[in-house]
């Protein structure tokens, strides 16, 4: 009798589990919702994030208003990010024309932004002369544009 | 024997009909001493009709507040009560078995010894 | 003057204790994604942490025991390994959440990649509770992580449009942006913020390490009912820094760099200098926190010694216990696991799991064997069981709301 309950006992904490399992997988599965041309609206939005914040942090550097340790740390977040979404798109599976062609420029547009940040960071290490600033916020409105574009497939 | 043989079986009387569930497992320490204290004796089992959930510890006093929580776990576990070991006749696959002359006492601690 | 003083230390240490990882990343997500629309729900949270903590404190002090060794004793076992089990889990989250925070919030000060810090964070923090007197380290602590109170400055400082985040406070409404459902899951993740259990268990089982007695009522109620509330109120500057700062040029937080960058904009480096000591504090002191709660948790569930008022060999296993915590959330960490994700996570499983906690939190206050004649009145009770469905509502909505929303994406 006490075996049984031991086995119902086994069964409950293995359900418990796999609930819990298949509730994150659920949740990682949400986010790949609306085909390809969801992820590259989603990719949009946090890359468009992400150089948002490399350009506010450099002026924040400019104007001398931040230090050098959240300087270094907001940039290298946000180029983490922007090789996210850029895998992001990469990964995905475009199945017409249309996608394939918002696949190609919303790489072109996310790998600009990263390069724009590794010029930010090359300025703040002093490694290069070229000042960011002009390309940064020129790359910031290409991405904004580039949101808005995809954000009906959000 | 463990506690969980107990816990949660069918409570039968000496007729083979259902009274409810073994819900707590109530012990006296005055067995033999012990470094520490002296070892713990089963005194009784309480039995809840209509479920084997918790009662939260609602059973041993009065108290009745959260007036809220305690008047439904009251509900839950109307007409549970108390049995001797003295009166429980044998396990069985069924459950346990009760003897005919059984005396259901009150859920309650009390003070007193030999509840 | 000297209870006076004493007083106001109190209050302080439980401002600069209020707010954690947990806090500074959901207040600032939250600011940068819905302005200041879910301010009410930190207003709750505050409020519920206020009744739940002053009653586990009132319990501490009354009977002399920790909050957990009364559950054990009236709840009987299964209802404890249940509150145990979802308590201890949590907390282990959380703890590693706060570890990789200090180890976040120490490259913002140097550089250094933060999965070089997490040991050395770790380390520090076992080097603490196994040496440190227990009210210097809190005090200490809770007094470094008022530096936050940047977060209140800046926000006067960044002359924000007060109608606009006034209005967005008072009336509610999802921004066009995001959905229903996004709104209320963020809602659940900032009440589980500021609702984290381990504030209740910790703040009982301090109450016993620190030997209160019913004199210390008084006392305990005045930091709980003043600190919180101000610290609440550090929560809601940081969601309006973001607010102001974040929220207009479409960035959502996503690290914890993102959250200093409007005090950047508004104080320049002093005060990036102030609210970097002000993280370490509060991330540090909740490490502390944390890990010893999840020896007290074990500890007083199994009836071992446990607290720093024993000499560590006193206590062993409590110790063994902390320390085998410390190195699983080194462990998780290690694997590349972003502290800012695990963050996110551990306030919406703490919400989950609330009910689990303060049912019986709730039960002990209300028994009169160990608590006299200082049973909670009426009235704690009414707000209490109010709570309570609040608390049931988010915990049953949480998991559906992760799965809808794709955690919050």
């Amino acid at each position: 009798m006490s075996c049984i309950r031991r086995t119902f006992q086994r069964r409950v904490a293995l359900s418990v589990s796999v609930g819990a399992l298949s509730v994150l997988m659920l949740a990682g599965c949400a986010t790949t919702s609306g085909g390809a041309m969801g992820t590259f609206s989603r990719a949009a939005v946090q890359a468009s994030s992400a150089l948002s914040t490399a350009q506010l942090t450099f002026q924040l550097y400019t104007t001398d208003r931040s230090t050098n340790g959240v300087t270094d740390t907001a940039l290298k977040d946000s180029l983490k990010e922007l090789l996210d979404a850029e895998q992001q798109v990469e990964d995905a599976s475009p199945q017409t024309d249309a996608e394939v062609a918002t696949q190609a420029e919303s790489l072109k547009q996310i790998r600009a932004a990263a390069d724009d940040v590794i010029a930010a960071q090359l300025a703040v290490s002093g490694t290069s002369s070229d000042d960011p600033t002009q390309s940064l916020s020129a790359q910031d409105a290409a991405l904004n544009d580039l949101r808005q574009q995809l954000e009906p497939y959000k | 024997m463990i506690l969980s043989d107990l816990l949660n079986r069918p409570v039968l009387d000496a007729e083979g009909r259902t009274l409810g569930k073994v819900l707590d497992a109530r012990f006296v320490i005055d067995g033999a001493p012990t470094q520490l204290l002296a070892e713990a004796r089963l005194a009784g089992l309480i039995v809840s009709p209509h479920t084997g959930t918790t009662f939260l510890g609602y059973e041993r006093t009065d108290e009745n507040s959260p007036w809220l929580i305690a008047a439904f776990l009251r509900w839950r576990h109307r007409g549970s009560f108390y049995v001797r070991w003295e009166d429980v006749e044998m396990l069985t696959e069924r459950g346990v078995v009760l003897v005919a002359a059984y005396a259901r006492r009150s859920a309650a601690l009390s003070t007193s010894i030999g509840i | 003057m000297k209870q006076l003083l004493g007083v106001a230390l109190g209050i302080l240490t439980a401002i600069g204790g209020f707010l954690d990882i947990g806090d500074l990343v959901t207040s600032s997500v939250v600011g940068s994604r819905f302005g200041m629309t879910l301010v009410w729900v930190i207003v709750l949270g505050v409020i519920g942490i206020c009744v739940f903590a002053q009653m586990s404190g009132r319990v501490a002090a009354i009977s002399g025991r920790a909050t957990f060794e009364i559950v054990r004793e009236r709840l009987g076992a299964r209802m404890a390994v249940a509150n145990l089990g979802a308590s201890f889990l949590i907390n282990l989250l959380t703890l590693t959440a706060e570890i990789g925070g200090v180890a976040l919030a120490l490259q913002l000060a140097s550089s250094i990649e933060p999965t070089l810090w997490v040991p050395v964070a770790a380390f520090a923090v076992w080097l603490v509770i196994w040496r440190v007197k227990f009210s210097i380290m809190e005090n200490v602590t809770g007094l470094l992580g008022l530096c936050l109170i940047v977060f209140a400055v800046a926000v006067f400082l960044l002359q924000p449009d007060w109608a606009t985040l006034t209005g967005q406070a008072i009336a509610p409404s999802v921004p066009a942006t995001e959905t229903g459902a996004t709104y209320w899951y963020y809602a659940i993740a900032l009440f589980g913020s500021a609702m984290t259990p381990y504030e209740v268990f910790f703040f009982s089982s301090g109450a016993v390490e620190e030997k209160w007695t019913k004199k210390d009522l008084t006392q305990s109620r005045i930091n709980v009912l003043v600190g919180f509330p101000l610290g609440g109120i550090l929560s809601i500057a940081i969601a309006a820094c973001a607010t102001i700062v974040l929220l207009p040029q479409g960035i959502q937080v996503t690290s914890l760099s993102q959250v200093a960058l409007p005090v950047a904009e508004a104080g320049g480096k002093l005060a990036v200098a102030i609210v970097i000591v002000g993280m370490i504090a509060a991330t540090f002191g909740a490490t502390l926190e944390t890990t010893l709660s999840s020896g007290y948790t074990i500890a007083q569930f199994f009836g071992w010694s446990w607290g720093k008022f024993r000499r560590p060999v006193k206590a062993a296993r409590f110790h063994l216990v902390m320390i085998i915590c410390l190195l699983v959330g080194i462990a998780v960490l290690a694997t590349g696991a972003d502290p800012v994700m695990i963050t996110e996570y551990s306030v919406v499983f703490s919400a989950i799991a609330l009910p689990l906690t303060y049912l019986p939190i709730l039960l002990v206050a209300n028994d009169k064997q160990y608590m006299g004649d200082l049973v909670n009145g009426r009235a704690t009770n009414a707000v209490a069981l109010v709570f309570l469905v609040i608390i049931l509502v988010a915990s049953l909505a949480a998991i559906p709301l992760m799965i809808i929303t794709g955690a919050g994406a």
